[in-house]
């Protein structure tokens, strides 16, 4: 290019030479200005980018991608932490139904079927499978596969709801985390569990269509061997964020957050 | 009919005490509640509302079982072995008992009239 202006100005070009006594000087100090404007990205200057040799400003999606990687990167550090992730994140629908368990067994009374009731009106249930056992739990030998899978020496326990975040939701479980751990009292011993609503964490709004979770029916448990499950409504539901201190080291961990329904909406 | 009484001290104005009865002695955790001990003991704002709460249970037994249960998911089946629990479990952490009280386990065989 400098060297195609050179040979135009020194022909006398007219659209550079016009009006400029075209002298070896010139000719010398435009090609010097030329140069040194190759070499000086005046924008990234400005925008305080400084690029080395090779290296791209990231388009868009190169950014998204990055984002994705540092939430999964995220999320995988906090199902080493707990089962947060492993029991109310990862979970199929299957496996979120599975951890109720199958209703105790009934009795016959005139021709009906009778169920046992817990207190609060929801039917009992016994052979509860803990997520957290992953995809294969169901294929775990018994009595192990109805165990804690953090605590084999436990019977896993499950309430009247099996919930979870919806599939994807990563992000949201990431925020949610987040902002829960900015809530804890350190000075607290052990660590007080955090409940809240998920608009604290994610601005205002109905955050139900987040979360998934299912209950059996309390009118009709089973019809023709099959169990009756029902979608878990999620209004006015709050998340909880249990934590505790690793002994050894003093960092806090994540044992769970779930998201907790509220009865009353789900009869 | 089922509302937990909200005449319970600090249970409205004070989220831990919610949280202590609802999640540290609901369904999930319940059996590490000896976890608290220290804490209840302590001198933190919390702590004295939970002891304050607890003790007002005590003397007036507000909420029935079944209000309990569907606070906690914990079924007592009756008030008095509730109250025996809160008891024991008062004794534990401000007293000389020393071991935790033992929950109902959720798989035992309801009464008669939870059948239906």
């Amino acid at each position: 290019m400098v060297h195609d202006m050179g040979k135009a100005m020194a022909k006398g070009h007219r659209s550079i030479g016009h009006g400029l006594e075209v002298t070896r000087k010139n000719l010398n100090e435009a090609e010097e200005n030329i140069r040194r404007g190759l070499h000086t990205d005046h924008r990234a200057a400005e925008d305080g980018i400084h690029l080395k040799p090779g290296q791209n400003v990231l388009k868009k999606e190169d950014l998204e991608d990055e984002y994705r990687d540092a939430v999964s990167t995220r999320i995988d550090g906090l199902r080493q932490e707990g089962h947060g992730p492993q029991r109310h994140l990862d979970p199929t629908d299957q496996m979120l139904k599975d951890r109720l368990g199958v209703p105790t067994p009934p009795r016959m009374v005139d021709n009906q079927l009778e169920y046992h009731r817990m207190e609060h009106g929801y039917v009992q249930t016994e052979r509860k499978i803990d997520p957290a056992h992953g995809p294969h739990g169901k294929q775990l030998p018994e009595p192990d596969r109805y165990m804690d899978a953090e605590d084999p020496t436990r019977r896993h326990k499950c309430g009247a709801f099996s919930t979870a975040f919806k599939p994807g939701e990563d992000e949201a479980f990431m925020h949610a985390e987040r902002y829960a751990r900015q809530q804890l009292d350190l000075s607290e011993d052990p660590l007080r569990p955090v409940r809240f609503p998920p608009g604290k964490a994610w601005g205002p709004g109905d955050h139900s269509e987040r979360f998934r979770g299912f209950y059996i029916d309390p009118e009709r448990p089973v019809t023709h061997g099959n169990i009756n499950y029902k979608p878990v409504d999620f209004q006015g539901a709050d998340l909880i964020a249990v934590y505790r201190r690793d002994e050894r080291t003093g960092d806090v961990r994540l044992v769970t957050m779930y998201p907790e329904p509220v009865k009353e909406r789900n009869k | 009919m089922m509302e937990f009484p909200q005449s319970i001290p600090h249970f409205s104005d004070d989220r831990e005490v919610e949280t202590f009865f609802r999640t540290m002695l609901g369904l999930e955790y319940i059996d590490d509640v000896h976890l608290h001990r220290e804490w209840a003991r302590g001198k933190k704002p919390s702590a004295r509302h939970v002891r304050e709460a607890l003790e007002y249970l005590l003397r007036e037994r507000p909420a029935t079982s079944t209000q309990w249960a569907r606070l906690t998911e914990v079924s007592f089946w009756e008030d008095d072995r509730l109250y025996g629990y809160l008891q024991k479990l008062y004794d534990y952490f401000y007293g000389d008992r020393a071991d935790p009280p033992v929950p109902p386990d959720p798989e035992e065989i309801p009464p008669e009239k939870y059948w239906h």
